[in-house]
């Protein structure tokens, strides 16, 4: 029996799923070349262990993908895959305090809720509502670029229309 | 003034400090008034709510764990099997994102190796003896009979325990059966040629005439014991921690 933080995480009922999973895995990558360097049956066990505790892992990586997209309307042109280092070197430029970065990297990349925030850095935002008046103040500061209005489907600023 | 605040049924219009103390909850009680009496301020603060819920959803979709390693990768490097290189720039990822030293923290503690287990080292692929051959040999069957020995007090005419020994390639095992109210008790040992410690902690299924009678583990002195439930002629099934299985049988 192998404890994993993540798996409660999943809120599956039973870890079948991923074990199943993990089998899949095992036989796509155990080809006659890779499984000759197993020296015992416990390591490939142990390989087979890993493959079922990544499954978990990817797992838990995918939902907050699929809330992203539920729970935001759609801008209209909105392309899905978004080049990420333009859009990192656009934040750098218009928003120059290194807590600023640090704040958009948490929240948006690491898609972090304000409360995790603030009990992760509670010398820079000591409360959840201190992290959610500074979201608000970069992103109004964000809003106001025409470049990233025009990445994310808004329509210029000032013709009311979303 | 753009368009937009023209319309202010109100004036002057609310300032976008104004709609963000709003948005906040901060608005004083004639901001709140203000907002509640003009329609276009009103749009104006569901239009900057819209755009800022807009751009979080977009800015979050866009860059969601961008930049993070693949989780073969962390799983990798939890347990201690990447290049230095690689591990260099994990550990600096590491430094900033908060999710992947999460995930990191649980692979280690799921991937770590029970203390009761020892897991062989990976070695390199340039083996002496072939794999196949090697597995072969660890899902071999050692078997070997188990033949009655008189013990000292059946010298002396007690003959309620029965006692048996075998040799085995690699080893000896020595066992005895004690008639008890219900059933028997069945202790034993094996003593290996060579030290092995894959035997220790080996599972034992004791049959007694075909049936399953009782289970046992081989502690770390390579001693047994199990009560068996049945009767009839005795068979021990043992599998090492390593694969390899040893069948002991007994004569009634």
């Amino acid at each position: 029996m192998v404890h994993f933080p993540g798996f409660e995480a999943t809120q599956e009922p039973s870890p079948d799923v991923f074990v199943n999973i993990g089998f899949g895995k095992l036989f796509d990558r155990l080809g006659p070349k890779n499984f000759r360097q197993f020296e015992t049956l416990p390591a490939i066990l142990a390989y087979l262990k890993k493959c079922v505790i990544t499954s978990v892992l990817q797992q838990l990586r995918k939902p907050a993908l699929d809330e992203l997209d539920e729970g935001h309307p759609d801008p209209g042109g909105f392309a899905p895959n978004v080049e990420y280092d333009q859009i990192l070197q656009r934040l750098r430029q218009l928003l120059p305090s290194p807590d600023d970065q640090r704040l958009a990297d948490l929240r948006f990349r690491q898609d972090m809720k304000p409360a995790e925030i603030a009990r992760t850095y509670p010398q820079i935002w000591p409360t959840a509502r201190d992290v959610t008046v500074a979201l608000q103040r970069i992103l109004r500061a964000l809003r106001k670029d025409r470049e990233l209005r025009s990445r994310f489907g808004l329509p210029e600023e000032g013709t009311g229309e979303v | 003034m753009t368009q937009q605040t023209d319309w202010c049924k109100f004036p002057p219009a609310l300032s976008e400090d104004d709609l963000a103390a709003a948005l906040a909850g901060d608005a004083a009680d004639a901001l709140t008034a203000h907002l509640a009496a003009c329609p276009s301020c009103a749009r104006r603060l569901e239009t900057l709510r819209r755009e800022l819920s807009v751009l979080d959803g977009g800015l979050r979709a866009g860059m969601f764990r961008q930049g993070c390693p693949d989780v073969d990768a962390l799983a990798d490097y939890a347990a201690g099997g990447l290049k230095l290189d690689a591990e260099i720039g994990i550990d600096h990822h590491l430094s900033t994102c908060l999710r992947c030293s999460t995930e990191v923290s649980w692979l280690r503690e799921a991937l770590a190796a029970p203390a009761t287990q020892t897991q062989p080292a990976r070695r390199p692929a340039q083996a002496t003896e072939p794999f196949e051959r090697r597995l072969v040999r660890q899902l071999q069957r050692i078997a070997g009979t188990l033949r009655p020995i008189q013990l000292q007090h059946a010298l002396r005419g007690e003959t309620s325990t029965r006692a048996f020994s075998a040799d085995f390639p690699g080893g000896q095992a020595f066992m005895e059966l004690t008639p008890r109210d219900a059933g028997q008790r069945l202790t034993g040992q094996l003593i290996f040629d060579e030290d092995d410690a894959a035997w220790q902690g080996a599972f034992i299924q004791i049959f007694a005439n075909g049936a399953l009678a009782a289970t046992a583990l081989i502690d770390d002195m390579f001693e047994f014991a199990g009560d068996l439930t049945g009767d009839g002629p005795i068979t021990l099934n043992v599998t090492a921690m390593d694969g390899r299985q040893l069948e002991l049988g007994v004569g009634s």
